[in-house]
């Protein structure tokens, strides 16, 4: 396996190689959960992965599924709902979704926002028996 | 049967991250992550600090690089305890490489630790490996695009230190573009433009940093 996982971050030397390390968690903590809930199968993991991660999802699959064969989690799923961008304008407080990083408040025009979403990496649900 | 489970992916390592960060304030050791591309000057930018400050701090640094020692060696030369992390292939560090790296420095003899990350503008952001703060390094010639296609670093990092400022002359970079954008996505950050060749701007930097570290 050690090997595998050496090739496969050599190939994709294109600086999007943290799905793998993302992969290799969720792989972690899935193990744990199948021993705490007595699963002997998983079907499907549903993630909520904000925009600000950039983690490319077919490059998280990718690995997940290389991760995950022939173990028990083959054949598992990855659900993904990504999770927009929000910010909260520091002027007048108002939220909005931040579809380009250069518009102003929708609502008083303010320059300078706070992120308040969008940088979630979390597995919300589990599927199995 | 559906288990709905709330788990960040990465909480394991935010853990580690976390203990770090709590030695380094039992210890008294002011931790800088530093991030940036490939070629930015990162090696050379520790150089010339630890040669500036050397005799007022006890510097340590771990150097990230994916092979070799080339770098560890040339800021070893200069005076500052360094551990090589090589990640053979890995494209960031993580809270447990740092652990074990710090097992190997004294940290009761340091009063600032640099950590060189692994040159990417993508994955060291992701993983805390209990610094302080972490500065971004971006050089003139890779461009004034990088807000906008790797907002998550700008978003993460406290101090920008715009680089290789000498070569302005001959490149297409627009430092108010840059300053304007990296302020959209995270209106703390502090930024500082240098030129680790000609000395420009170090002086600030030197000043950003005593000034953090003796807080922190």
């Amino acid at each position: 396996m050690a090997q595998l996982i050496g090739s496969l971050v050599r190939c994709n030397l294109r600086g999007k190689m943290h799905e793998l390390s993302i992969a290799q968690n969720i792989v972690h903590i899935l193990h744990d959960q199948m021993k705490i809930h007595k699963l002997s199968r998983i079907e499907s993991v549903s993630l909520r992965v904000g925009v600000l991660r950039s983690v490319e999802i077919e490059s998280l699959s990718f690995s997940f599924n290389v991760l995950t064969a022939g173990s028990r989690l083959e054949g598992a799923r990855l659900e993904v709902e990504e999770v927009p961008v929000r910010g909260r304008c520091m002027e007048c407080g108002q939220q909005f979704n931040v579809k380009n990083w250069l518009d102003d408040c929708p609502l008083c025009g303010g320059p300078r926002m706070e992120v308040t979403s969008g940088k979630e990496l979390d597995i919300v649900a589990i599927e199995g028996d | 049967m559906k288990i709905p489970v709330v788990q960040k992916v990465l909480e394991a390592n935010e853990r580690i991250g976390e203990q770090n960060r709590r030695l380094f304030e039992e210890m008294k050791v002011f931790v800088i992550n530093l991030v940036s591309g490939p070629g930015a000057g990162k090696t050379t930018l520790l150089e010339r600090t630890v040669e500036a400050l050397k005799d007022q701090y006890r510097i340590g640094v771990i150097e990230g690089d994916i092979q070799s020692t080339l770098d560890a060696q040339k800021i070893a030369s200069k005076g500052a305890s360094v551990v090589q992390i090589n990640t053979g292939g890995a494209c960031h560090l993580d809270g447990n490489m740092i652990r074990e790296a710090i097992g190997k420095l004294d940290l009761t003899t340091l009063d600032v630790l640099i950590v060189e990350n692994v040159g990417n503008l993508v994955c060291p952001v992701e993983f805390d490996i209990g610094e302080h703060f972490k500065v971004m390094l971006l050089s003139v010639p890779e461009g004034d695009d990088k807000p906008l296609k790797y907002p998550l670093i700008f978003h993460e990092s406290r101090l920008l230190l715009i680089n290789k400022m000498d070569l302005l002359p001959y490149v297409s970079f627009n430092v108010e573009k840059i300053r304007k954008e990296s302020l959209k996505i995270n209106p703390y950050l502090e930024i500082i433009e240098i030129s680790c060749k000609t000395g420009d701007g170090l002086s600030s930097w030197f000043r950003w940093l005593k000034h953090k570290a003796k807080k922190g």
